[in-house]
C-alpha cells in the first residue's frame, strides 16, 4: 500500500527498469552518483533517461507469420526500421528485447548478436550502456527480412530452434 | 743405425726388407688397433652421456609439467579461503536479515501510532478511491483535494525516511577479502559472495550479499569512470560457486590497478550499513595464476 512512497532496494530498481541489478549500479557510477542500500524513485527516472532505456515491447505488432521467432526478429527490426536506427542513430541494445517472456527474449537476443556478427546490426559502447544501429549498408536487408521474411541464412537454424 | 746383420747378399738384402717390411706392418697396425679401441671407448662414453642427457632433458620436462599442479595448489589455497569467507558471509546475511526485518516490524509498528496512523487511513482512502471521485468534482474543488492528498504523501514520505533507520549488528567485525588480477589487459575479480546473487538475483531478496557484490561492482566502475575505457562491461559468471567477474580494458591503460584498489577501498569505506553489519571488505591483488581454475576453463557466464 505505501510502497509507492518507499524508495526502492536495488532488486525493486532492477524490476522498474528492466536491467540487471549490476547494470543499475553501473548506470548510477556511470551518471556520478553512489550506490546507497536504497534507489530514490526520482533517481530511477534519471536512470531512465541517462541510459536511453525503452521498453518497445508491448506496442509492438507482430508480423504475420507462421514461425514465432522469425515474428519476433521481423517485429524486433521493424521497431528499429520505424525508429529509423540507422548508421548514427542508435538505441540501447537491451531496448530490443525489454519485456518479452523469457524465451522470446532469448530468440531476439540471439539474432541481435548474428546479426552483429554479420554487420548488419552495428554495436558501439558508451557509459549509458551498449548501443546498437542498423548499419546502413544492410538497411535493404532489414526492409527484406521485416517485409517478406528474408533472413540472412546465418538465421535459419533459428526459426526451427 | 740397423741392428740387423750385414746382408751377403741382394738376396739376403730382399728378405730383411721384407721382414722389415712386415714388422713395421705389424706395428703400425697395432698402433690403428690402439687408436680404434681408444675411439670406440670415447664413443661409448659419449653415448652414455647422452643417454644420461636425454634422462635428464625426460625429467626437465616432467618438472615443467609438474609446474602447473603447483600454481593450482596455490589456487586452491586462494579459493579456500574465499569460500570460507563466503560461508561467513552467509551466516552473517542471515544475522543482518533478521536485524532488517526487525526494523521493518518496528516501521509498521509506528505506522500504527496516533501520529502516523490517521494520515496513512487517508493516503489509503484517496488512493482506494480518490481518481474516480476526483473526476467527478469540479476543477477547483479537484485541485484543493489533490493538494491535501500531496501534502499528507508528503508528510508520509517523510515518516517513512525517518523510520528507514540502518540496523547495528552487535556482533564481532568479520573481514571479507575480494581479490584481483589485472594481467595483459584482462582484469579478474573473485568475490566472497555466492554466483547466484548474479544469476539468481530475482528470486532472491536483495540482502547483505547483494549490497557488497553491488559495492564492488560500483568500485569497479568507479575505477573505469573518466578513463579511456569507461565503457567497458565486466562480464559477470560464476568461478567455483563465486560470483567472479571480467573486464577487458586497453593493454596501453597504465596504473589501472592502482586506480581500482583506490576506488574500492573509497567504495568500501563509505558503506555506513555494511560497517554496520560489522563486514569489513578488503581488496587483496594477486598473480593472475592464482586466480585460474584448475582445467583452464573460463568465467563461466551463470
Amino acid at each position: 500500500m505505501l510502497d509507492a512512497l518507499k524508495p526502492l532496494d536495488l532488486h525493486g530498481a532492477a524490476l522498474e527498469l528492466g536491467e540487471h541489478p549490476f547494470e543499475v549500479v553501473r548506470l548510477l557510477v556511470m551518471a556520478g552518483h553512489s550506490v546507497e542500500p536504497s534507489v530514490p524513485r526520482d533517481r530511477i527516472a534519471q536512470l531512465r533517461v541517462f541510459g536511453g532505456i525503452e521498453t518497445w515491447w508491448g506496442s509492438i505488432e507482430l508480423p504475420d507469420d507462421d514461425n514465432r521467432r522469425r515474428a519476433i526478429v521481423r517485429g524486433m527490426i521493424e521497431a528499429m526500421l520505424q525508429r529509423e536506427l540507422i548508421g548514427d542513430r542508435t538505441t540501447r541494445r537491451e531496448n530490443l528485447y525489454r519485456g518479452l517472456p523469457a524465451e522470446d527474449y532469448e530468440v531476439a537476443a540471439y539474432a541481435v548478436s548474428v546479426l552483429i556478427q554479420l554487420g548488419g546490426l552495428v554495436l558501439t559502447r558508451a557509459p549509458s550502456g551498449a548501443l546498437v544501429s542498423i548499419h546502413p549498408d544492410w538497411a535493404d536487408g532489414a526492409r527484406a527480412l521485416v517485409s517478406r521474411g528474408q533472413a540472412p541464412p546465418e538465421l535459419a537454424g533459428l526459426w526451427e530452434g | 743405425m740397423s741392428t740387423h746383420e750385414q746382408p751377403g747378399s741382394i738376396a739376403d738384402a730382399l728378405r730383411a726388407v721384407e721382414e722389415q717390411r712386415v714388422a713395421a706392418q705389424e706395428r703400425h697396425s697395432a698402433r690403428l688397433a690402439e687408436v680404434d679401441e681408444e675411439i670406440e671407448r670415447l664413443q661409448e662414453s659419449i653415448q652414455n652421456l647422452q643417454a644420461q642427457i636425454q634422462t635428464l632433458q625426460e625429467s626437465r620436462a616432467q618438472i615443467e609439467q609438474e609446474q602447473d599442479p603447483e600454481f593450482e595448489g596455490g589456487a586452491e589455497l586462494i579459493f579456500q579461503v574465499l569460500r570460507e569467507h563466503s560461508g561467513r558471509l552467509a551466516e552473517r546475511a542471515a544475522m543482518w536479515a533478521e536485524a532488517v526485518a526487525a526494523v521493518e516490524a518496528q516501521k509498521n509498528k509506528a505506522l500504527q501510532s496516533p501520529e502516523i496512523a490517521p494520515l496513512v487511513a487517508e493516503y489509503q482512502q484517496f488512493r482506494d478511491g480518490g481518481d474516480a471521485a476526483l473526476a467527478q468534482l469540479p476543477p477547483s474543488y479537484r485541485k484543493a483535494i489533490e493538494e491535501v492528498h500531496n501534502k499528507v504523501r508528503d508528510q508520509l514520505r517523510a515518516h517513512l525516511e525517518e523510520l528507514d533507520v540502518t540496523p547495528e549488528l552487535d556482533a564481532e567485525s568479520i573481514p571479507l577479502d575480494v581479490v584481483f588480477s589485472s594481467d595483459e589487459g584482462l582484469v579478474m575479480i573473485i568475490t566472497p559472495v555466492s554466483a547466484d546473487v548474479y544469476s539468481q538475483w530475482a528470486g532472491r531478496p536483495a540482502g547483505l550479499d547483494t549490497r557488497i557484490a553491488a559495492k564492488i561492482v560500483e568500485g569497479l566502475y568507479t575505477a573505469l569512470r573518466g578513463t579511456a575505457a569507461e565503457a567497458a562491461e565486466a562480464v559477470y559468471g560464476g568461478h567455483e560457486g563465486l560470483l567472479a567477474m571480467e573486464l577487458e580494458i586497453p593493454l596501453d591503460m597504465s596504473g589501472f590497478p592502482e586506480r581500482l584498489q583506490a576506488a574500492m577501498e573509497q567504495t568500501f569505506e563509505s558503506a555506513v550499513d555494511i560497517a554496520a553489519a560489522r563486514v569489513e571488505l578488503r581488496l587483496a591483488k594477486v598473480p593472475v595464476d592464482l586466480l585460474l581454475p584448475a582445467d583452464d576453463e573460463e568465467v563461466d557466464d551463470a
